[in-house]
């Protein structure tokens, strides 16, 4: 009786042990990244130590935007100021911001720019193993034609520089034959209007972002995905929408006037990592958090950073500050 | 003309009646009028002008400014080394050490601004910081005081392209602050500006922008606070807020940009966003009224002239007449700067012009006012453009008050010599101004305007020939009034511009005999430099039009070329169509009927219809030709009067008269609107559909003609067989 209680309690434990193997190890862990979306690059102690506690090893980087100036040519915008060298152990991906209205001239001419400029930003700021460069487009079907042509110019020059070429992807897009580009990244959040006082949740709510996933799937490109920690203070006057406050006072503010906070919850992110799990699980291979600031890393605590990391499986315990 | 003319062939989308003779959309005269800034703040910072003054004085009798150097500030820039020469020259050894570092300057900063898309190399970013520290180090060497100024804001400029904010909010606060005013103090309060936004404090930073007159940092940094909100935002925290100036200013003139466009709601703001303007619709503007008029009792602000006038002339664009009168009386009574009193002076101007009465008191206030913006005009002058703040506001003044105040009280004259008086002395400014030194080689006549584009020239188009004489009579008058002496005074009223004017409208009428007199008076100078002379020294009326094209050879291949508008005329064709007309209608009255008779029809008609507006010689009748012309409601329709003298003809005995007769009527009737024999539409795919007009009176020309050709085919010559529209008529009715 004693050897077979034995017996079961060791074959339990294995068991067990197995369970919990084939739990934990079942899928490949993520590649964990970060976006950098600020015009000064300054990598302090907390984020620095958000790097290093969370195993972070790629950093997509906005360099600059790509904007049309008064007689409507692509002119570099809001170019990134490095105050800082970037972290050795992480690879940067340059990352550009593109609009669309930019793609109405040269693509080529443009698409030439925009490597020179990125590579030599890279040689000028010691940001060495660059291996990637991303665009960011709001393209749209009227626009899709020229970002194809514009990406597809793009790649060639990102190949012939050894570097890969990514896209992001903004929901909507899923709906239109992926853009020219080794892979993308899907932007999980921006699903609401942000102008209707009604829509509480307008960074991430599942219920907005769910009907694009249908087409995940199959949509050809191989996917990582961005998830929001950011949050807005969203200024209205009544029921109007005046604008959202990046710093107290970007807007007036009258005694009226009313600030929304419209932020993620961790469970509205939680859902939406198990959301793409579940529909196409390598779309997680990469989790890329946007963005990384000071502010950002205050609104979850590590155990969710973790989770988030983790595929929305719990990592220990998590609450939301 | 000919660039005119393709203008002219644009305006036949337009619908147009017959009694409108120009069909222009001409200017608007909506001009700001609110302004409590210099108008080169609107430009750029306005010590920016001064420093460009300081130094064409520095270098006068030296170097000479041109128009370039003054208005895009640009003197220093475009004449570098020679500045340098001056101060060497003068022995300026102090301006001489001076300008060689700011010239060291002005190449670091070039090498900041060269193509944005090239960023730069680690040795080009160490280049540019190590000569901008040497720079810093040298003017903080400066130990004089003559240039302590000039030097200190070489300090603060190396600072800032440094990127030592602090550093400069240190010297602003410790010293420059207390400096006397000057340009020099102005700009590094400018770079103290920037300081103070870069560290996020947005009013404080605006404060000092309004106090330097730089409206576009104002524009950028309080983008969101240009509506309402932002004002009440902006007076909770300070009544007496420099910004506010600024603020108030773009609301006011924003409602009025909103009244402009017409807007529907916010979505539909894409204009006035382009033009960097704001949609202010009438309940806000409303509430700006009241707000500003509590603003002005509540005693906060020391300027409760600024509230009044942007109350009155808030309600003067929303249409409240009575509020605009009590709150720009207020205005002018109210404490303010002197340009905030100059502002509501202009604007109870405006105001007045909506609701007064045209009596003795009143129009000696208007020429009070006219004399005091002719001051304001040439006080504001800086450059040698023409516009100001101050031309704008007469122009606003007497186009949109004065001239439909004078038209509705019954004084048609004055109100047109007003428009015209405008047109007059923008004119004049730049005769006077540039000397004539681009007109050289070019005649007097070539300024004046034939074109409908030009609205006092349309309105006198659009006048009948004997009020065209009483508007002539009028400003060649000395009238009693003083505002009417002043007005006529500034008019235009060139002889030979006039005669030919009523000479040619008397012609548009068919009296000839009353053209004769002025036409008589034209000199070949000023016809052959009309831009009708082109087409005057290459048509003759005489020529039959229906069989023949008088095609127009152009001087240049150049489209814009003004050789392509003048041409040298040697005989008075006008003169000559009057004489003749007057001749054939004479024999024509005295011949009975018979051949004779014909042949005097057919004669009449073939100049009635080279000189109607479908003619080759539409310059006889007209000063401008459109494809949409017709005749208008007070000249005689000439291609009428040739349809009448060719029906006469086409049952004459003589078969060719009777031929060239129908083939004519079937080509005149294609130029009258409405005759035509066909029309064109297009089917669901976009294919030709012919739709028949058998009622038309071309439909029934070309039947005759179709009759008479199958009739008589041998008296029917090549070019009729030719003719596309009779061929394709031919064909419609199944004939060879």
């Amino acid at each position: 009786m004693r050897k077979t209680t034995i017996l079961f309690l060791w074959l339990w434990a294995t068991l067990l042990l197995f369970s919990a193997c084939s739990h934990k190890s079942g899928k490949r862990p993520s590649v964990r990244a970060v976006y950098y979306w600020a015009t000064q690059f300054d990598i302090d102690s907390a984020k620095r130590n958000f790097l290093t506690r969370h195993d972070i090893s790629r950093m997509y980087v906005r360099y600059f935007d790509v904007v049309a100036d008064r007689s409507g040519q692509p002119m570099p915008n809001a170019t990134l100021r490095f105050l800082t060298l970037p972290p050795n152990d992480v690879e940067i991906v340059p990352t550009v911001f593109v609009m669309p209205e930019c793609l109405r001239g040269d693509n080529r001419l443009l698409a030439q720019r925009i490597v020179a400029r990125v590579k030599q930003m890279n040689a000028t700021n010691d940001v060495e193993g660059v291996k990637e460069m991303q665009i960011d487009c709001d393209w749209t079907a009227s626009t899709r034609h020229a970002y194809n042509l514009f990406m597809a110019e793009m790649l060639r020059l990102c190949h012939s520089h050894n570097m890969r070429l990514s896209s992001t992807i903004r929901l909507h897009q899923l709906s239109q034959a992926p853009p020219p580009a080794d892979r993308g990244v899907l932007m999980m959040y921006n699903t609401g209007d942000v102008a209707n006082p009604d829509c509480h949740k307008p960074i991430l709510n599942m219920r907005d972002a769910a009907p694009y996933l249908s087409r995940l799937n199959d949509y050809k490109l191989p996917l990582s995905t961005a998830y929001p920690v950011f949050a807005w203070r969203v200024l209205f006057r009544g029921r109007q929408f005046v604008g959202i406050l990046h710093s107290d006072d970007d807007y007036p503010q009258l005694p009226t006037d009313s600030v929304c906070l419209r932020q993620p919850t961790m469970d509205d992110i939680r859902e939406a990592v198990r959301a793409v799990e579940k529909r196409r699980s390598d779309a997680n291979d990469e989790i890329i958090v946007f963005d990384l600031s000071n502010n950002n890393l205050k609104r979850f605590n590590t155990n969710n950073y973790e989770e988030i990391y983790h595929r929305g499986r719990s990592a220990g315990r998590s609450s939301n500050r | 003309m000919r660039k005119f003319i393709i203008a002219a062939v644009l305006l036949a989308v337009l619908p147009t009646g017959n009694m409108q003779a120009c069909v222009s959309e001409g200017p608007t005269h909506n001009k700001y009028m609110f302004s409590v800034f210099r108008r080169d703040a609107m430009d750029g910072p306005a010590y920016l002008a001064d420093i460009n003054q300081y130094w064409i004085d520095y270098c006068k009798g030296r170097i000479a400014a041109d128009d370039y150097d003054r208005t895009g500030y640009t003197f220093y820039n475009n004449h570098r080394s020679e500045v340098l020469k001056v101060a060497q020259t003068k022995g300026d050894q102090a301006m001489t050490a001076y300008l060689k570092l700011l010239n060291r300057y002005i190449d670091v900063c070039d090498l900041f601004t060269v193509d944005r898309w090239s960023y730069p190399t680690k040795e080009q970013l160490a280049t540019r910081k190590q000569k901008a520290l040497a720079i810093l180090n040298a003017a903080k060497a400066y130990r004089g005081t003559q240039l302590r100024q000039q030097y200190t804001l070489l300090q603060m400029r190396a600072n800032m392209i440094l990127g030592y904010d602090l550093a400069n909010a240190n010297l602003w606060n410790q010293h420059v602050k207390r400096f006397g005013k000057s340009c020099w103090r102005e700009a590094m309060q400018n770079i103290y500006a920037r300081t103070l936004y870069k560290s996020g404090k947005r009013l404080e930073a605006c404060d000092q922008y309004a106090l330097t007159n730089d409206m576009n940092s104002i524009k950028r940094v309080m983008g969101n606070y240009r509506n309402l909100a932002g004002i009440k935002s902006v007076y909770a925290q300070n009544p007496n807020s420099p910004a506010l100036n600024y603020l108030v200013q773009d609301f006011v003139n924003n409602v009025q940009e909103t009244l402009d466009q017409k807007p529907k709601n916010s979505d539909d703001c894409e204009w006035l966003n382009e033009i960097d303007a704001k949609c202010i619709f009438r309940n806000e503007a409303l509430a700006f009224v009241e707000f500003a008029k509590t603003v002005a009792k509540q005693g906060k602000s020391a300027t409760p002239c600024l509230w009044w006038t942007a109350a009155g002339m808030t309600d003067y664009l929303l249409g409240n007449q009575q509020q605009a009168m009590e709150e720009t009386e207020q205005a002018l009574n109210a404490a303010g700067t002197q340009r905030m009193s100059d502002n509501a002076r202009a604007i109870r101007l405006l105001v007045t012009t909506r609701s007064a009465r045209l009596d003795d008191a009143y129009t000696t206030y208007l020429l009070g006012e006219m004399r005091w913006l002719d001051g304001m005009i040439k006080a504001e002058r800086s450059t040698m453009a023409y516009d100001n703040h101050y031309t704008d506001v007469k122009d606003r003044v007497v186009h949109k008050g004065l001239e439909p105040l004078f038209a509705k009280a019954g004084r048609p004259y004055m109100a047109l010599a007003l428009c015209d008086m405008m047109r007059q002395e923008e004119s004049a400014y730049y005769a006077m101004a540039y000397k004539r030194e681009e007109q050289k080689g070019y005649s007097k006549y070539q300024y004046m305007r034939h074109s409908p584009w030009d609205e006092v020239f349309c309105q006198m188009d659009s006048m009948k020939t004997d009020q065209l004489v009483g508007y002539y009579r009028f400003v060649t008058s000395t009238p009693n009034n003083a505002l009417e002496r002043y007005t006529v005074a500034r008019a235009f009223k060139d002889d030979q511009y006039f005669n030919d004017l009523i000479g040619t409208k008397y012609m548009a009428e068919g009296a000839f005999a009353k053209a004769i007199p002025y036409l008589e008076k034209l000199s070949t100078e000023f016809m052959s430099n009309q831009p009708i002379s082109i087409y005057e020294a290459q048509t003759n009326y005489d020529v039959v039009r229906w069989f023949k094209r008088q095609p127009i050879h152009y001087n240049s291949n150049e489209y814009y070329s003004p050789d392509n508008e003048y041409h040298e005329v040697t005989t008075n064709k006008k003169l000559e169509f009057c004489k003749e007309m007057m001749r054939l209608q004479s024999q024509y009255a005295l011949t009975r009927q018979g051949q004779p008779l014909e042949e005097l029809s057919y004669q009449l008609a073939v100049r009635y219809f080279q000189a109607s507006c479908y003619g080759d010689c539409w310059w006889i009748t007209h000063h401008y030709k459109s494809v949409s012309d017709s005749a208008r409601s007070w000249e005689l329709d000439y291609a009428k009067q040739a349809i009448e003298h060719l029906n006469l003809c086409k049952h004459s005995q003589d078969e060719q008269m009777r031929y060239r007769t129908l083939y004519a009527l079937a080509f005149v009737h294609a130029y009258i609107p409405g005759n035509s024999w066909m029309s064109i539409t297009y089917d669901k795919d976009w294919n030709e559909v012919m739709n028949y007009r058998p009622e038309s009176a071309q439909y029934k020309a070309l039947a005759e003609l179709n009759d008479y050709a199958t009739n008589h085919p041998e008296r029917i010559d090549e070019y009729a067989r030719r003719c596309d529209v009779l061929q394709r008529f031919q064909a419609m009715n199944h004939q060879p």
